[in-house]
């Protein structure tokens, strides 16, 4: 486990390195000169002067590598600079939309693993019923459905006709129910779709079998056993979802006007805000990079004999 | 008697094909009884059918199985999951796939035995510690809390048999026990066999390995294709085959035996 | 094996819904009723009539013409591009595979550190950086999602080259290439095409997400989902508007989920069996 655990934690750090190296080259090669976008800010028909004299306090002027250190030595510092987008610091945007979006990927975190296991559990265990069929008929509506959209919809439904929410966002936990829920709902099918299909495939197993001689029922057998072993592949989808959850809130928060990283983002992308971009890019690749390890080192915990299964 | 089968027929529902045609034995506890014959001749069906294994939707069972005199194909679900596990204790063909791999070893045979027996958390600890040790396992404190992939075959198999132990059952059903296992893990597993029968419970074992089925001795039946085509003493059958088919099946066996250096 | 695929009604369906989409991104010029870009604003919000099946919009352009168009851009970028994309993978993918284990490893590497990056927010960059443009759009598409090609070919050739066939051609004798060429290719094109359908289905969404992000697409683009984005004003007043749309959206990239998953339940019938 150990060693395994510093194998791993060795590629996550290589793989870290090249995800900050491709930010960086993302803004370095964007061919808009930052120096430029920030003189002409400042004064409309600034001089070629102003501008170099920018660009030297930016320290454009210097070659590739050294500004790719010096810029990710600020970021692990976390000076991550002045946004050209807010004329304010970074790390205070992101102190300001980071909460909204962690808030949002949570609840929809709790939303998927809700609706996963029971709905799952109960086609697994009632298969090829009615209530499968209808639930595999849905869920496969669910992975079609583009998010904005389903945002529409139910913004139409609970906001408009019934008048429970706002369209704006409601103060508190209530306005994050609709986007979270949006934002939940196809990860949740695409979740239930390998969920029922991993059960299934356990149900042959000859510990199924034996389990039923011992005199446990079939509703036992599911639960305490093959749930946990059917766990693996869905907690690595999981939480590769993860990061699409925090990539689709891009979308999301700008169906609900909500201010997350993800508004702040394509903000960012719209003011031609290179660093500011890079930072964010950053952080959301990093996040997918550790709740992948996280999902990993969960399903060892889960399912012990997996750790023997990969090193042979 | 404390196990009877009687005209037992098991029906493919996609072939409607008899796979098992009229089987009868009865089997007592102390006693065992053996099953012989190929794979694919039906003797794993009858196994499952005496353990309620068999999908209903896939297979109709025609006939009686009887145990202490309760039908076991029309008792309730409530009265079979009680004795299945308990009473009537099944030993897998394969150990190493037999137990749930994400789960220890020791809450595994407690949930077996929490489902068959009143008795609390903490005895039950000691009867199943036990009923380990009685198999001949070392370090039964470590076995709690091992995992099933941590375990070899042979171990495993004793583990199998400590649960039949700890439930007390009275009637053990084995499929092909020592398919999975080699020469000397089959040795063991067919002694403990011999001790539980001491011991007074009722061993019904299928196997095409011959050898196995001397070792454990008692009374024979060779089945192919469904039919029962002779019974009789386990050595009577070995010595004086009657129908050709089982002649074949020792001569097979033999074979077998000194390709793998004559080993019994 | 085709017939039984042919028989399946869930297959039936999605290519029905493929080939009518197809259909219409072609013959959109001749379907339309109206030109979908004339701005007219003394018809806004129009009702269903004859010379408008769909009604208007917010600026009294023609709905269902703008529909029928918008089939164009989903189809034009998504399908060239998920074409592009197979080559990419089938290419490095078996490369990978063939070449030896440092090669691997390091392709497995660059492949992780792609992965990494959620394709939505490296499509939002690249479009950030190369700016508008249909182009523009397919490259970021590209350039998002080749790793996860590369990955799923990998793992799809590293099963197949460890089956003992494999090795039973190479102790008789067969070279790499004629390995690759006449088992391993004929062997994952199967289970690789179910991916390639789900795929245009996730690309035709992410197409459309970022006209709805304002993003690729310049204003006024008769796309679905720079139509929703347009929509939105009309949540109150004109809630239809954003019904149609989404609803494209939906059928299309239903067409290639449903046939997609069709194909693997044809591939794979015993996991349907269970």
């Amino acid at each position: 486990m150990k060693k395994y655990l510093g194998k791993r934690l060795a590629c996550m750090a290589v793989v870290l390195l090249g995800v900050s190296i491709l930010s960086f080259l993302l803004i370095a090669l964007s061919g808009k000169d930052p120096a430029e976008i920030m003189a002409r800010k400042g004064t409309l028909n600034a001089t070629a002067e102003q501008i170099e004299l920018i660009r030297t306090e930016m320290g454009l002027d210097r070659p590739l590598p050294v500004r790719y250190v010096s810029w990710l030595g600020n970021l692990l510092t976390g000076d991550m600079g002045e946004s050209i987008y807010s004329h304010k610091p970074i790390q205070q945007d992101l102190k300001e939309s980071l909460p909204v979006s962690f808030a949002l990927v949570a609840l929809s975190s709790l939303w998927i693993i809700l609706l996963t296991i029971p709905i799952s559990l109960l086609c697994a265990r009632w298969r090829n019923s009615t209530a499968d069929h209808v639930i595999r008929w849905i869920s496969l509506a669910g992975i079609c459905m583009p998010t904005f959209w389903l945002g529409f919809l139910l913004l139409l439904l609970f906001a408009v006709r019934l008048g429970w929410f706002h369209v704006l966002p409601d103060p508190g936990l209530k306005g994050y129910l609709l986007p979270s829920f949006t934002l939940a709902l196809p990860c949740a099918c695409g979740m239930i779709r390998l969920m029922r299909s991993s059960l299934l495939s356990q149900s042959s197993a000859d510990y199924v079998l034996y389990a039923k001689a011992r005199g446990l029922s079939s509703s036992q057998i599911l639960v305490r056993h093959m749930l946990r072993n059917a766990m693996p592949p869905v907690v690595t989808l999981f939480c590769q979802y993860l990061g699409y959850l925090v990539a689709g809130s891009v979308v999301v928060e700008s169906v609900f006007s909500l201010k997350g990283l993800g508004s702040y983002l394509v903000n960012c992308v719209i003011a031609a805000d290179a660093t500011a971009t890079a930072t964010c890019i950053v952080i959301i690749a990093g996040i997918f990079v550790l709740s992948n390890l996280a999902g990993d080192l969960f399903n060892r915990l889960l399912c012990p004999w997996m750790v023997r299964e990969t090193h042979a | 008697m404390s196990l009877c089968v009687k005209n037992l027929c098991i029906v493919a529902n996609s072939e409607s094909k008899e796979l098992v045609r009229n089987v009868n034995f009865c089997l007592a506890e102390g006693e065992s009884l053996i099953l012989l014959g190929q794979s694919g001749s039906g003797k794993t069906l009858t196994c499952q059918a005496i353990m309620g294994l068999l999908d209903p939707k896939r297979f109709s069972i025609r006939g009686e199985i009887l145990f202490e005199g309760r039908n076991l194909l029309t008792a309730s679900l409530q009265e079979r999951m009680r004795l299945y596990g308990g009473d009537i204790a099944f030993i897998p063909q394969n150990p190493m796939t037999a137990l749930d791999p994400s789960m220890r070893i020791g809450p595994q045979m407690d949930e077996t035995l929490a489902l068959h027996s009143r008795t609390p958390k903490a005895a039950r600890k000691v009867k199943i510690l036990e009923s380990l040790s009685r198999t001949g396992l070392p370090d039964v404190e470590k076995l709690y809390r091992a995992y099933p992939h941590m375990l070899s075959g042979g171990m495993l198999q004793r583990v199998l048999i400590a649960m039949t132990m700890m439930g007390e059952a009275k009637i053990v059903i084995a499929d092909e026990p020592t398919t999975a296992l080699d020469v000397i893990h089959r040795n063991e597993t067919m002694n403990s066999f011999v001790q539980l029968r001491q011991n007074g419970v009722g061993i019904f074992m299928v196997t095409h390995d011959f050898s196995a089925a001397v070792q454990l001795g008692g009374d024979g039946m060779v089945m192919k294709d469904g039919l029962l085509l002779e019974r009789g003493s386990i050595h009577d059958i070995v010595a004086a085959p009657h129908a050709p088919y089982t002649k074949d099946l020792i001569a097979a066996s033999a074979l077998s035996r000194t390709r793998i250096g004559g080993q019994d | 094996m085709h017939k039984t695929l042919f028989k399946n009604p869930q297959a039936l369906i999605g290519l029905a819904l493929i080939l009518f989409v197809l259909f219409i991104a072609l013959l959109a010029p001749t379907l339309a009723p109206n030109d979908p870009n004339l701005i007219d604003t003394t018809c806004k919000y129009l009702p269903p009539s004859s010379n408008y099946p769909l009604g208007t919009d917010q600026l009294g352009r023609c709905v269902l013409s703008r529909l029928l168009y918008g089939a164009r851009y989903s189809v034009v970028i998504s399908i060239p591009t998920l074409l592009l994309l197979s080559v990419i993978g089938l290419l490095i993918g078996t490369l990978s595979v063939c070449a030896g284990k440092k090669v691997d490893f390091v392709c497995n590497m660059i492949c992780d550190v792609f992965i990494a990056f959620p394709a939505l927010i490296i499509a939002i960059a690249v479009v950030g950086v190369l700016g508008n443009g249909v182009k523009n759009i397919a490259l970021s598409i590209l350039i998002s999602t080749w790793a996860w090609f590369v990955r799923v070919v990998r793992s799809y050739a590293l099963t197949e080259m460890s089956r003992e066939y494999i090795l039973a051609a190479r102790i008789s004798g067969c070279s790499t290439p004629k390995i690759v060429f006449q088992h391993l290719l004929p062997n994952i094109a199967p289970q690789f095409l179910v991916y390639v359908s789900t795929s245009v289905a996730s690309s035709i969404i992410m197409v459309s997400s970022f006209a709805f992000l304002g993003l690729g697409l310049p204003a006024g683009t008769p796309e679905w989902g720079a139509m929703l984005n347009d929509a939105r004003t009309g949540l109150y007043g004109h809630p239809e508007s954003l019904l149609y749309p989404g609803f494209c959206i939906f059928l299309t990239s239903a067409g290639f989920n449903l046939f997609g998953e069709a194909l693997r339940d044809h591939l794979t019938p015993e996991e349907t069996n269970l």
